[in-house]
C-alpha cells in the first residue's frame, strides 16, 4: 500500500519559518517573539525580511572533510540565522554573529584566493560550513558593498549560483504589491464593514468550527 | 480503549512566542494537553482515504445540490446563491477544510460528523504544535500524519498553475497575483490562524498582506483593497452565512465583485453548501452504501441514538444528544437555533479509561493531509482539548 502521509523528506519547510522559531526556542536560543504574532500592523514585514536577512537550514553532507549544503532559505525580519544539522541529526542553532565571523573569514579567504570558492565549481564538490555560509548569505551578513566585490569574482558567482539553484526556497518574487495593483483616482471604495461580534469560551476564536 | 503517552509539555512562553496564545482555557484548563494519541500507519492511512472518500462524495452531492435547486433543504441564504452557483462553475480553489470523524481508532468504524469547509481552525494546532511537541520530545517527526503546511502551499500555487496535481511550474507563470487575508480584530485563535495562512502563501511564493475585515475596501468595479492595493484574491475567516446577514449592503457588493470577477473570495462560496449540515441528508441519499456516512433526516429517526443539530451550528454548539427511546441524554445551547435542524444517527467515538472521547480532525487541501484530535466527555465543543498523535 502506497503511503501518502507520511513526509518524504523531513524538513522545516513542513512548517516553514515557524520551524527555526520553534527548533530555536526548544533549544533556549530564543529571541523574541516572531513579528507575524506581536506586531497588529505587519504588512510589509515578509518584504522588510528579504532585505534584512535569512533563516537558513544547513545540512552536513559529509565527513572528512566536512561538506555542507544549503536545504532552505527563507527572508527574516530578525537577522540572520542558520539551523546547522549534523549527519547524525544533532541540531544546532547559528546566530548571526557566529555566522557573520563565518562569512567574514571565509571572505578574506576568497580575496586571498585561498577559498574553494575562488576556484572553478567541479562536480560533485562539496563546500565546507564558512564556504556554504558565504556562498549563501553574503550581502546578508556582510553588507551589499563586500557582498558586491566578491561577485567581481566570477568563481564565487558560480557557486553562488549553485547554491542558489539548489535551495528550497520562497524567495522566486518580490513581496511588495505591486505598484499597478494601486486603485484608479476615480474608483469609489467603502470600508467599515463587519463590525462588533461576541466573545467565546477560549476567548480566542469566534468563527472557526 | 484509548491510552495516550505522557510526553514532556512546550512551555507556555515558546508557544506564545510563535503565536499559540489560545493554549489554555477560560476555565483555567490547558486547551493542549501534553499526551499523545497512538495511531498505527493503517489507522492513519484509513483516515486518508475516508477524507478523500468523502470529499469526493460532497463534490457530487455539491453538483446535486445546485442542479436541483435544494439551497431551501440546506438553509442557504438567498443572497448568496448566485455567488455560490458562480464559484462552483468558476471551479474556484477550496484551499482547506477539516472533516470532523468519529472512530477510526480501536476497530471503531470511521463515520463523518460533518465537514468544516468554510471557515475551519485547529490549523495551527494540526500543523504546528503537534509537530513542535514531537521535536521537543525528541521524537521522530515523520511518524505523524502531518503535512498540512505543504499541501496548503501547493493549493496556493494551484490559484497560479490550475487544477492540476503538478505545481512546479508556479514560479514561471506567476505575475505578481497578490492574496489579502482577513479576520476579526480582538480573535488572537483566528488572527494566528489567518496570519499562519499568510505565512504560507508568502511561502509559496505570493506578495501577501493581512487587513483586518473591517479595514478592507470594496469597490464594485475594481474589487477588494487594502490601504490603496487591489488585490486579486481575498481570503476572510468570516462565515459566508454571517456574511449573508449583514445589512450593509457588503452582501450586494460581494456579488458585484464575484460577477465582474474583480477578485476571488477563499474559501469560495460553494463551501457554504459543504459547511451545511443539511449536507449530510443529502449525502446520506445520494449514497446510502457509504462506509463513511450516517443517517441523517430532517426528521427525529425513530428507535435511534442520535445527535440533533443546527444547520450552521459551531464547535458543538445548540447540540441535542437524544438516545433510542428519545429521551435527552446531553443538551449543549447556542446561538444558532434560528436555523433548521438535522438529526444525525449517533456513532461511538473512541474512549479513553475515563470515557473521554476523541474525535479526528482531518484536514484537506486537495487530499487528506493532516490529523488531529479533540478530546471531550460527550459532546465536542469549544472547551474540547487539543490532542496530538503519533504513528507508531
Amino acid at each position: 500500500m502506497k503511503k501518502h502521509y507520511i513526509k518524504r523528506v523531513t524538513s522545516y519547510s513542513m512548517v516553514g519559518s515557524l520551524g527555526f522559531a520553534i527548533v530555536a526556542g526548544l533549544q533556549g536560543c530564543s529571541e523574541g517573539p516572531l513579528p507575524v504574532d506581536s506586531q497588529q500592523n505587519q504588512s510589509n514585514s515578509i518584504a522588510d525580511a528579504a532585505a534584512e536577512g535569512y533563516f537558513m537550514i544547513i545540512q552536513q553532507t559529509g565527513m572528512n572533510p566536512d561538506t555542507y549544503e544549503l536545504k532552505e532559505r527563507y527572508p527574516s525580519s530578525q537577522g540572520t540565522r542558520a539551523i546547522l544539522r549534523d549527519m547524525n541529526g544533532e541540531e544546532q542553532v547559528l546566530s548571526e554573529a557566529e555566522l557573520t565571523q563565518l562569512a567574514e573569514a571565509e571572505a578574506r579567504k576568497l580575496e586571498e584566493g585561498t577559498s574553494k570558492l575562488s576556484q572553478p565549481v567541479a562536480q560533485n564538490q562539496g563546500l565546507g560550513l564558512g564556504e556554504m555560509i558565504l556562498a549563501s548569505a553574503a550581502g546578508a551578513l556582510l553588507g551589499n558593498m563586500l557582498a558586491n566585490r566578491l561577485m567581481g569574482n566570477r568563481n564565487f558567482q558560480q557557486h553562488q549560483q549553485r547554491t542558489n539553484q539548489r535551495v528550497q526556497s520562497s524567495m522566486n518574487s518580490t513581496r511588495q504589491p505591486a505598484q499597478n495593483k494601486t486603485a484608479k483616482q476615480q474608483s469609489s471604495k467603502r470600508s467599515g464593514f463587519f463590525g462588533g461580534q461576541g466573545g467565546s469560551n477560549r476567548g480566542g476564536g469566534l468563527f472557526g468550527g | 480503549m484509548i491510552k495516550t503517552e505522557a510526553v514532556q509539555p512546550i512551555s507556555h512562553q515558546l508557544m506564545e512566542e510563535v503565536g499559540m496564545s489560545w493554549h489554555t482555557d477560560v476555565d483555567g484548563t490547558a486547551y493542549l494537553v501534553n499526551e499523545l494519541v497512538h495511531v498505527t500507519e493503517d489507522e492513519a492511512e484509513a483516515y486518508y482515504a475516508a477524507a478523500n472518500a468523502t470529499y469526493d462524495m460532497f463534490i457530487a452531492a455539491g453538483q446535486h445540490v445546485i442542479d436541483n435547486e435544494l439551497f431551501f433543504e440546506l438553509d442557504i441564504p438567498f443572497n448568496l446563491i448566485s455567488q455560490i452557483k458562480r464559484s462552483w462553475d468558476n471551479d474556484d480553489l477550496h484551499l482547506y477544510g477539516r472533516f470532523d470523524f468519529a472512530g477510526g481508532l480501536d476497530g471503531l468504524p470511521i463515520k463523518l460528523i460533518e465537514f468544516n469547509a468554510d471557515t475551519p481552525t485547529s490549523l495551527f494546532e494540526t500543523a504546528v504544535v503537534q509537530w513542535a511537541l514531537l521535536k521537543a520530545n525528541g521524537m521522530d517527526e515523520a511518524h505523524q500524519f502531518n503535512t498540512v503546511y505543504e499541501a496548503i502551499q501547493h493549493n496556493f500555487r494551484r490559484l497560479i498553475t490550475g487544477l492540476g496535481d503538478d505545481t512546479s511550474d508556479f514560479s514561471t507563470q506567476y505575475q505578481q497575483q497578490n492574496i489579502l487575508f482577513s479576520s476579526m480584530p480582538d480573535l488572537p485563535e483566528d488572527e494566528r490562524t489567518v496570519k499562519f495562512l499568510q505565512q504560507i502563501a508568502a511561502d509559496a511564493g505570493f506578495q501577501t498582506d493581512f487587513a483586518y475585515m473591517g479595514d478592507v475596501a470594496f469597490s464594485e468595479d475594481d474589487g477588494i483593497f487594502s490601504s490603496e492595493t487591489r488585490f486579486d484574491y481575498w481570503f476572510k475567516l468570516f462565515p459566508w452565512e454571517d456574511i449573508a446577514l449583514e445589512t450593509d449592503g457588503i452582501t450586494g457588493l460581494l456579488e458585484d465583485i464575484s460577477r465582474k470577477q474583480a477578485c476571488t473570495l477563499l474559501n469560495p462560496a460553494y463551501t457554504l453548501l459543504f459547511q451545511s449540515k443539511g449536507m449530510m441528508k443529502v449525502l446520506y441519499e445520494l449514497f446510502p452504501d457509504s462506509p463513511y456516512l450516517l443517517e441523517t433526516q430532517l426528521e427525529p429517526l425513530p428507535g435511534k441514538k442520535q445527535v440533533a443539530k443546527t444547520m450552521f451550528g459551531r464547535e458543538g454548539a445548540n447540540t441535542v444528544l437524544y438516545d433510542a427511546m428519545g429521551k435527552v441524554l446531553k443538551t449543549i445551547p447556542g446561538e444558532y437555533d434560528n436555523y433548521r435542524k438535522v438529526y444525525q444517527e449517533f456513532a461511538p467515538f473512541p474512549q479513553d479509561e475515563e470515557g473521554r472521547s476523541y474525535q479526528a480532525g482531518v484536514f484537506f487541501a486537495w487530499e487528506g493531509c493532516g490529523l488531529g484530535f479533540r478530546r471531550a466527555w460527550d459532546i465536542h465543543d469549544d472547551l474540547s482539548k487539543f490532542v496530538s498523535h503519533r504513528i507508531v
